[in-house]
């Protein structure tokens, strides 16, 4: 891989990455970028008092009850104003949505259950657990199968 | 819903067109099997009707799949029964099952059977997809 330096200080600053496929290294860059420039976090609420997660803390986004929620690595949830394609846009490439209320970290999956009735389940690592919509379980085999 | 109507009857349309081939189907069954009958046009024209519009509920109620917020057992179950009662209906009418108990609880034991065993091979090739994910996990 080849590594390319551009100093031009009339352009604005951006890091473009030429990858063949996502991997460690790509999405550790992200991070890099997204900490460096403020962007790897997001501002939740629980009990009255604000916290900034960040997104490699999350493991999982959904909608509960008309509102957007981030559970952290100790399955605690914390509501977030604003809406779940917001979000969505915001995190990183390892988020993946799994159903339509909901979006989960990938690092932050343990495991993949079948139910008797065909449905599949995602557990995270917190212990949540949600289940993956027929449509969104295509995706997700595709982009494992990448891998 | 409106959404999901549409989309049923999209799909119902699409199946419908179908009645005549199965029709045909039947009837050369008929003749394998070596039952032979003599239908009149309107006979045969009700059991046309008829199929094609078996066709359409079956076809049509497969949008129970498309509704993610329902429970995948619930939408089973839906898909079930309407195909039964759809089948079940357009078979009697049509003369094709006895309006007796020992053929309809035949009838009913398999269809049962074979909708279990459709839905067992769903449920084992699920099952594989997700122990080839939870391999791409264990490998990380």
């Amino acid at each position: 891989m080849k590594f390319k330096l551009l100093i031009d200080p009339s352009s604005e600053e951006s890091v473009t990455v030429v990858a063949h496929r996502r991997s460690s290294l790509t999405d550790e860059l992200e991070n890099t970028v997204r900490r460096y420039s403020g962007e790897n976090d997001i501002s939740a609420y629980a009990d009255g008092e604000m916290r900034s997660i960040a997104f490699s803390d999350i493991e999982c986004v959904s909608v509960s009850g008309g509102k957007c929620e981030v559970i952290d690595r100790s399955g605690r949830a914390y509501t977030v104003r604003a809406r779940l394609y917001e979000i969505e846009q915001r995190l990183p490439r390892y988020f993946i949505r799994i159903n339509k209320s909901a979006l989960a970290n990938e690092r932050a999956i343990e495991r993949f259950n079948t139910d008797f009735s065909g449905g599949v389940t995602v557990k995270f690592k917190c212990g949540y657990s949600d289940y993956v919509s027929r449509r969104c379980f295509a995706e997700i085999k595709r982009r494992f199968k990448e891998k | 819903m409106k959404k999901y109507i549409k989309e049923f009857c999209k799909r119902g349309l699409v199946a419908f067109g179908f009645g005549p081939i199965i029709m045909a189907v039947v009837y050369f069954a008929l003749e394998w099997g070596g039952v032979y009958d003599t239908f009149s046009f309107s006979e045969v024209a009700k059991q046309i009707l008829l199929v094609s519009a078996m066709a359409f509920f079956a076809a049509g109620i497969t949008v129970v799949y498309q509704i993610e917020k329902l429970p995948l057992p619930i939408a089973i179950l839906i898909q079930a029964t309407v195909l039964y009662v759809d089948y079940i209906s357009v078979y009697l009418i049509n003369g094709w099952l006895k309006n007796a108990v020992i053929p309809i609880a035949i009838f009913t034991g398999i269809f049962i059977v074979s909708f279990a065993l459709i839905w067992f091979i769903v449920y084992a090739v699920t099952k594989r997809h997700t122990k080839r994910l939870n391999e791409r996990l264990d490998q990380r």
